[in-house]
């Protein structure tokens, strides 16, 4: 078995490295999700016509993108700390 | 007085039997050893599997063939059908199997008991296990002695499996000398009278002692010794089978509906697979033969062929009856409705489900989202919704929309007729609850949601006061900023409620309502974002108003926070709790804060960035 192989076989066994992978896959997910939500929001705004609805969905796609932007972050920083 | 004649008439009996004769009181020994011996291997097999036994049955629930296989899998590596039973039951009970899953485990469990007969037939005749019941005791007592709870449980194991051996050998030995003394197959019946009598005994010998296998090792060692024809002893098996689900039937008279389904389906699967035995029993008498030959069972093997029939009626009751599942569960559910609920009975949680921690905090769980709905009610009556409508609501026009008379409700009242008693039961469900480790951890973050809802309906009180009094000046400043609290809370109610109605629902698709709700309040904190400040300033309310509403502001905060705490340690299953994953996105009061700030300088309409 080459090392590489080794190395890989290795850190999926890992428990520690598996938990790693399996959060940053939920963290992906949720993000996207995220995404798809702002799409919404931005649609909802294009078609609304009450100002103060609209005022509404500003910040709400606001404080999402808020969001979105740390978990992004978030998410950056558990690829760096993730063992080579 | 007549529910305890069968313990009198047993004690008489046996009083009688240790007059009598020492052999007698030796086989009787033999029993009451073995007996001993079960008990105290289920209590370590509990110990030492319980974990590993449910998070196997979660996974056993989406094919039938997998809780067959589940069922007489573990069963046959325990040798108890009764752990296997209660685990089932609990777990129907706590909604997280089905009758027709649950069913199949208990079809699977009845094949796997069956193989106690072949180890009882075979080398517990066959080898002097009394000599390895000694140092199994020794071990067993050494090991219950220690700290660790898997040595604990070890040691049980070890004590159980040497009674049984022991209780083996002293029957052995009973019935070795009683043949010596009295010839018992003199009354042997033949024909269908025998076959019907000896049935008979085997379901009352099985009962009285709750245990199959203690029936079967008495009559296996009885037709070692020669004391029992091998036609009734066959017939005595029948019955063992009929018993056990007897046995199982009178514990689930204490369990709920599902419970109940789950024990009569166990019964009728008995008696049809003891009736399928006794109609056809010369068919199986010959592919008992056919089948002895096949695997060099010798033919005076009374004991071994014994155990080859017991698998084959059970295998042909298991041939039988899964096609008729369907229909068998239909006819359950109808003959055996679930009862609508008084407001002071649990629907999930049971004291029997207390042995089996994993399926009692689930129920807990879900018997928690039940208060929710119930708290949920009266908050959204004290802040003059109607729940349905609540529910219903999609718009913020909804929920802004005022009824026609606003109302006071007694909340007192509310409390103690559909909250406080089934807190009541959560609370003492919770306190009798044993568990370590991360399940110790789930507990307390039930404990601690349940508290946080109570909390919230008690904040809810508070606040009514001057919400409805407000609410009736909904044109005056005050009354303008109570309606916003009560749109706000509003939509926190419905947004949770419908959370808590996707009994599945996804994970992430629940961290991201909550994380959005969790800004929202901070978000909608007139202290904090300046809003109470400006009602001052521009003199619209006055000094005392100004009291009441940061009261009030306060009241609302801590019911919203209480409430989504609640969700957050009761609306997903433990294992899919990721506070990681939390943090990650939820922002801080600062971070909300900055952002609201950033939100009302004057160029905060143009598009920042998409990261």
């Amino acid at each position: 078995m080459s090392g590489t192989l080794q190395d890989k076989l290795r850190k999926f066994l890992s428990k520690d490295s598996r938990r790693q992978i399996e959060k940053q896959d939920k963290l992906r997910k949720l993000l996207n999700k995220m995404r798809k939500k702002q799409k919404k929001l931005e649609q909802e705004l294009a078609e609304e016509a009450d100002a103060e609805l609209q005022a509404e969905l500003r910040k709400d796609i606001r404080i999402l993108k808020e969001q979105r932007r740390k978990g992004l972050e978030h998410l950056q920083s558990l690829r760096e700390r993730a063992p080579e | 007085m007549a529910r305890r004649l069968p313990l009198i008439v047993v004690l008489i009996l046996l009083g009688w039997m240790f007059w009598s004769s020492p052999t007698l009181a030796g086989i009787a020994s033999g029993v009451a050893v073995f007996l001993f011996g079960m008990m105290a291997l289920e209590q370590g097999l509990r110990g030492l599997t319980g974990g590993t036994l449910e998070a196997l049955l979660r996974r056993s629930t989406d094919r039938l063939w997998k809780g067959l296989a589940f069922g007489a899998g573990t069963t046959a590596l325990t040798q108890s059908s009764t752990l296997v039973s209660l685990l089932t039951i609990s777990f129907l009970s706590s909604g997280l199997l089905g009758l027709k899953q649950g069913l199949g485990v208990i079809f699977g469990a009845n094949l796997g008991t069956t193989t106690g007969a072949w180890l009882l037939a075979g080398p517990a005749l066959h080898f002097n296990i009394g000599a390895g019941a000694l140092p199994l005791l020794t071990f067993g007592v050494v090991f219950i002695l220690a700290r660790t709870r898997v040595l604990r449980a070890l040691g049980w194991v070890l004590v159980g499996v040497g009674f049984l051996f022991l209780g083996i050998q002293w029957m052995k030995e009973g019935f070795e000398t009683f043949q010596q003394a009295f010839d018992l197959t003199e009354f042997a019946m033949t024909g269908l009278s025998g076959l019907l009598l000896y049935t008979l005994v085997g379901i009352a010998a099985t009962v009285i002692m709750q245990s199959s296998h203690a029936t079967l090792i008495i009559v296996i060692t009885a037709l070692a010794a020669g004391q029992i024809s091998y036609d009734n002893a066959l017939a005595v098996s029948i019955g063992a089978n009929v018993g056990t689900a007897v046995s199982t039937g009178l514990a689930a008279i204490t369990t709920n509906t599902a419970g109940r389904r789950l024990a009569a389906a166990h019964l009728i699967f008995n008696l049809v697979t003891g009736l399928i035995a006794l109609v056809f029993i010369q068919v199986f008498l010959s592919a008992v033969d056919f089948g002895s030959r096949w695997l060099g069972i010798a033919d005076d093997n009374h004991a071994l062929k014994l155990a080859l029939f017991h698998t084959l009626f059970n295998l042909t009751g298991i041939v039988v009856m899964v096609p008729l599942m369907g229909r068998l569960v239909s006819l359950l559910e109808k003959r055996m409705p679930s009862k609508p609920l008084h407001l002071d009975q649990p629907k999930y949680i049971s004291s029997n489900m207390l042995e089996t921690p994993g399926a009692a905090l689930e129920a807990l769980r879900r018997e928690l989202l039940r208060l929710f709905r119930r708290a949920f009610s009266l908050i959204a009556q004290v802040l003059n919704y109607e729940a349905g409508q609540l529910r219903k609501a999609e718009s913020r026009a909804q929920l802004a929309a005022l009824p026609n008379r606003i109302r006071f409700v007694d909340i007192d009242a509310l409390y103690l007729r559909s909250i406080k008693p089934l807190h009541g039961l959560i609370v003492n469900f919770m306190a009798r609850l044993s568990v370590e480790g991360d399940r110790a951890r789930q507990l307390v973050l039930l404990r601690v949601a349940s508290q946080d809802l109570i909390e919230a309906v008690k904040d809810a009180k508070h606040l009514q006061k001057n919400m409805v009094r407000y609410l009736k000046e909904a044109d005056s400043p005050m009354g303008k900023e109570y309606r916003s609290m009560r749109r706000h809370l509003g939509h926190l109610l419905r947004q949770l409620d419908q959370l808590a109605a996707e009994e599945e629902g996804n994970s992430e698709d629940i961290e991201l309502e909550l994380a959005a709700l969790s800004t929202r309040i901070e978000e909608n904190d007139i202290v904090n974002n300046g809003r109470l400040d400006e009602l001052i300033r521009t003199n619209r309310i006055n000094a005392e108003q100004a009291t009441s509403l940061m009261n009030d502001n306060a009241y609302t905060n801590r019911i919203a926070r209480n409430l989504l705490n609640m969700a957050r340690a009761a609306f997903q299953p433990f294992a899919e709790l990721d506070p990681d994953l939390r943090d990650a996105i939820v922002l801080n009061p600062g971070e909300v804060r900055a952002l609201l700030a950033d939100l009302n300088t004057p160029d905060s309409h143009e598009e920042k960035t998409d990261p």
